[in-house]
């Protein structure tokens, strides 16, 4: 029940209003979709020991593993002591720092263990991230684990020449991305931005900053690609970069729940 | 120095002794995927060297564990002691503001502040440019 000054509220036909509090994206796995919410703004879910049993506390810390909001379980670590980003608030806005090397980077494979990331033969999916722009380097890779040319991927990078996608590599980038390349997209000047990739049945949408930036038809329905075992999070190769958020589900979520979830993670990359 | 991590240590090791650090890394390590860190990413020197670097964030604590005996960790206990020793025996760590070029014959690893944008000036230090294998 929710009191209003010394008035009690009760709902119509008697029990008690549910309590509603800030939108977080965690809500939008309430169905059992697959996929993975990473917010690396709470350090709640950060940890300095690959095995997730040391909590990171303070700036700087280094993370190397982070646990996955989504109930999925789909947690990455880092691939060894040496080489993980660190929790920094150094960009005024907090979030995991990746530096310039290749094998600084979260991911999740066989190794790790977890569930998978359940995105198989899903006729929607909802790509999102918070996070500044960093080089040529995929900032987020997710694929099947399957080294060589049949590979699927979920590719989200900052650079030009290949843009967001959502793809089938082994039949080509053109004929099966959900989203293509869009060179409005290139920016490594460090500055922070949202990116959000949908597949809804055949169209494929691609957003920036919350502003809908191309579209696109004709894609497979259902998708057929699976993306499944290993997501891999990096920032680097390049300049290096912050990831603010990460948020992938199994679903073309709708208008307002994708309003709620841009606009969580502007407020995560400080546009909001 | 702020912070529980405060250090960097960019370790430059020249590509004939890898395998050494690597294990030398798993004993220093906390899991057995750490004897696969070096390897990965690369740089060379001006006469064409190739080093595997790593750049760990780290603890007063781990730097003084440099001076502790190696012994196998117990994850893993084959782990090749004299490997590691070889490895321990090469390796020099001198604060950025003193670094010493990296070289073939030795490990020269340079200590500097945990801040998000240490690389650059690390390999600057270190005469090395980036290098892909």
């Amino acid at each position: 029940m929710i009191r209003q000054g010394s008035a009690i509220l009760r709902p119509k036909g008697g029990g008690a209003f549910r309590a509603r509090g800030p939108f977080t994206p965690a809500r939008l796995f309430g169905g059992g979709q697959g996929g993975i919410f990473l917010d690396f703004a709470d350090l709640s879910t950060l940890y300095t020991d690959l095995a997730g049993t040391v909590p990171a506390t303070a700036d700087t810390d280094p993370i190397r593993y982070v646990a996955d909001l989504s109930g999925t379980g789909n947690h990455l670590n880092s691939m060894f002591t040496s080489t993980s980003p660190i929790y920094s608030e150094a960009g005024g806005q907090p979030g995991a720092f990746f530096s310039a090397g290749t094998s600084e980077r979260l991911l999740r494979n066989a190794s790790y263990g977890g569930a998978p990331l359940g995105l198989s033969g899903v006729n929607g999916i909802t790509i999102a991230a918070a996070f500044t722009s960093a080089s040529t380097s995929p900032l987020l890779r997710a694929h099947d684990g399957a080294v060589g040319s049949a590979n699927d991927y979920i590719d989200l990078l900052s650079s030009a020449g290949n843009g967001c996608s959502i793809r089938n590599y082994s039949a080509g980038f053109a004929a099966n991305r959900a989203t293509v390349n869009n060179s409005g997209f290139s920016d490594t000047t460090g500055a922070p931005f949202v990116v959000v990739m949908q597949k809804d049945a055949t169209e494929g949408r691609h957003y920036r900053n919350g502003v809908l930036i191309e579209t696109d038809t004709g894609l497979a329905d259902p998708w057929a690609a699976n993306f499944n075992s290993i997501i891999d999070l990096r920032n680097g190769a390049g300049i290096g970069g912050f990831v603010f958020s990460l948020f992938i589900i199994a679903e073309a979520i709708g208008p307002a729940a994708l309003d709620d979830l841009t606009g969580f993670l502007m407020g995560r990359a400080g546009l909001a | 120095m702020t912070g529980r991590f405060p250090y960097r240590v960019f370790i430059p090791v020249p590509q004939a002794s890898i395998d050494d650090a690597n294990q030398l890394a798993l004993c220093l390590g906390a899991v057995p995927a750490d004897g696969q860190t070096f390897g990965h990413d690369w740089a060379q020197d001006a006469a064409g060297n190739l080093y595997s670097w790593a750049a760990p964030v780290v603890t007063s604590e781990w730097l003084a564990a440099l001076s502790a005996p190696i012994v196998a960790p117990s994850f893993a206990p084959d782990a090749d002691l004299a490997a590691a020793s070889r490895a321990a025996a090469l390796l020099e760590i001198h604060p950025i503001a003193a670094a010493v070029p990296a070289a073939p014959d030795r490990v020269c690893a340079i200590l500097s502040a945990n801040v998000p944008n240490y690389l650059a000036a690390n390999l600057a230090a270190a005469g090395l440019t980036p290098a892909q294998i």
